[in-house]
């Protein structure tokens, strides 16, 4: 028997509750973005598949929701929100240096339900549009320490990268398009014996696959800035991340800053710094981002963009964890009546709302109900309403 | 005092050679020889808890990061392509993925379509696509020897070891499509948080399986 509850794989709803601890989630970090200067943004939902056609790899293509409009065009659901702020900038005369958050849900089209992923997912995130060079990575480096420290994580790791040390090496082992991609897929898989034997294979020559191969070990703390130098050599990279790792520790957030070369962004559109955050105990990844100075130029906009997206309900899930939830608070006071008050209920409950307080009518309650319904539901005021008289039944009105 | 490692291990022939490796390692898992229908052990020290699980379902637990560290077929992991790490190649469980059937019956469609009878189905699909060729998928559980001779498939993709298999059931080995051998996985995000705990194991790891 069809009841019609189901809903398609990979989407769901949001119970009070959660949505409860989420909202306080995206109110607190949109509060810290605010503080920074960050202003908030909506984009559409839908947008032409064109759009994102010419900047995405063709896994992402394939990885959209379609759909067609009216006129034969080929829609897709927003697959990431980076995308629409470049092309919203690249279309307005907000003045740069362009500070921009979003609170959105982005849509990922997966072709079986087994998998750890949703096919919607909400995001909260920031986008710094602008020359603003390794300065303005720092700034977005700080937000990403900033913002797990206001969700109320501890123990977490923001780990930095850069993904021209691997595009230098690429260019030496003078890899195609598609050799490159599949390389990328062996490196983020730390898989070193399957890279050796794909370069091999190109035809790289020695110095280059140990050097290449090499990035796989290459995370850690501060010990593998002279551990990459070694194996690969005086680099503008290295020194990039470096420096972005002296100042982070500088403003003692060294305990939260990690570094691993060997985490590339497959995105076309990613540039030089890659940006992963996590924590102990969650196995995904809470937040990513980087620098993706390729977007605004194939909009026709010359500007170079970096930032972060975090991924708001697995941040809720690791917050759960260590035990950091909201739930919905009970309710302030509840009342009742026996039906002829109804001039005094409406005066006595809008008094109280006006002071904040939450109020419900429980229609239909008499006093023995009302009085177990506040003790299931930990309510602490209630009053009941007869012939136009209130009895406070628990609690005191102030 | 360092942190507890889990370890998912696939049950059944790998679970063997893999607690033979980690002897070699030095972690003294005696438990996990004994015959016992514990699904939950832990070696002599308390360092690691060793979760038994199906073969297929060791990627989905490392992924999900209930489980740190693995040990998973690469058949089983080229199928579902799960996001984790696959650092060493363990060099057991070798064997090979490949495309079988009668002998002479060849690898391309003769009329119509070829029929290919697989528990592998992802494999299977882009290897074909690959070379160009439609396919009709056939999906099977298991035995998929019998595709070709009870005539549903015109050849079967599928793990060979020794071949006895085919030999015995009149098939041979057409095209092989990859070599196979058992992997070590890492929950990405572990790797990371307990690289004072992994780090070592995997350098032993590695030492032990260049011996």
């Amino acid at each position: 028997m069809a009841k019609k509850l189901k809903i398609p794989y990979g989407f769901r709803d949001c119970l009070p509750d959660e949505c409860y601890f989420k909202d306080g989630l995206e109110r607190e970090l949109s509060e810290l973005f605010r503080t920074y200067g960050y202003l908030k943004t909506e984009t559409p939902t839908v947008e032409y598949y064109d759009t994102f056609h010419d900047v995405c790899r063709p896994e992402m293509l394939k990885k959209m929701f379609k759909l067609t409009d009216n006129d034969g065009s080929l829609l897709a659901l927003r697959p990431d929100v980076t995308l629409q702020v470049c092309r919203m900038a690249a279309a307005t005369d907000i003045p740069n240096p362009k500070r921009l958050y979003y609170v959105e849900n982005s849509f990922e089209y997966l072709d079986s339900p087994d998998t750890a992923r949703t096919r919607e997912y909400s995001q909260i995130g920031v986008e710094l549009l602008g020359d603003t060079g390794i300065d303005g990575e720092e700034e977005i480096l700080c937000l990403a320490v900033e913002s797990f420290l206001r969700a109320g994580l501890t123990d977490f790791v923001i780990e930095i990268g850069n993904n021209d040390l691997f595009r230098t090496l690429a260019a030496e082992a003078n890899l195609s398009t598609r050799d490159e991609s599949e390389l990328i897929k062996l490196i983020n898989k730390k898989d070193g014996g399957g890279a050796e034997a794909f370069l091999k294979k190109c035809g790289a020559d020695t110095a280059v696959v140990a050097k290449t191969v090499s990035l796989i070990r290459l995370f850690g703390g501060k010990e593998v800035f002279a551990a990459a130098r070694k194996t690969i050599g005086e680099n503008a990279a290295i020194d990039s991340v470096e420096t972005l790792f002296g100042r982070l520790v500088e403003k003692g957030y060294g305990k939260y800053v990690s570094v691993d070369f060997g985490t590339l962004n497959g995105y076309d559109y990613y540039s030089g710094l890659v940006i992963k955050g996590f924590t102990a105990g969650h196995g995904f990844a809470l937040l990513d981002g980087g620098r993706y100075d390729g977007v605004c130029p194939s909009f026709g906009y010359e500007s170079g963009a970096v930032g972060f997206a975090l991924g708001t309900k697995r941040l809720m899930t690791a917050l759960e964890a260590i035990g950091k939830v909201s739930r919905v608070p009970s309710l302030d006071w509840v009342y009742s009546s026996d039906g002829r008050s109804d001039k005094e209920e409406w005066k006595f409950a809008c008094e109280l709302r006006n002071q904040g307080k939450t109020v419900a009518e429980l229609f239909g309650f008499d006093k023995a109900a009302l009085e177990n319904y506040c003790r299931e539901n930990s309510v602490k005021n209630a009053a009941y309403f007869d012939n136009g008289k209130k009895y406070l039944l628990r609690g005191e009105e102030k | 005092m360092t942190e507890i490692l889990t370890v998912a291990l696939p049950k059944g022939r790998l679970s063997e050679l893999s607690v033979k490796l980690l002897y070699k390692c030095g972690i003294d898992c005696s438990p996990l020889k004994e015959n016992t229908r514990k699904l939950v052990l832990f070696d002599k020290s308390g360092q690691y808890k060793f979760i038994l699980v199906k073969p297929t379902d060791v990627p989905t637990y490392v992924e999900r990061g209930v489980a740190d560290v693995g040990v998973s077929g690469k058949d089983t992991l080229s199928e579902q392509q799960k996001d984790v790490y696959e650092v060493v190649d363990l060099g057991f469980g070798n064997c090979r993925m490949c495309v079988a059937g009668y002998a002479g019956s060849g690898n391309r469609p003769k009329s119509g379509v070829l029929r290919v009878a697989t528990k592998y189905e992802r494999i299977a699909s882009e290897y074909y696509e690959s070379k160009g060729i439609n396919i009709d998928l056939i999906k099977l559980g298991g035995s998929v020897e019998l595709g070709p001779i009870v005539g549903l498939s015109d050849v079967i993709v599928d793990v060979v070891e020794s071949g006895n298999t085919l030999r015995e059931n009149g098939l041979v080995v057409l095209e092989e499509i990859m070599p196979l051998s058992a992997r070590l996985i890492i929950n990405k995000i572990s790797y990371k948080t307990k690289s004072a705990a992994i780090r070592p194991l995997l350098d032993k790891i590695i030492e032990a399986v260049k011996k």
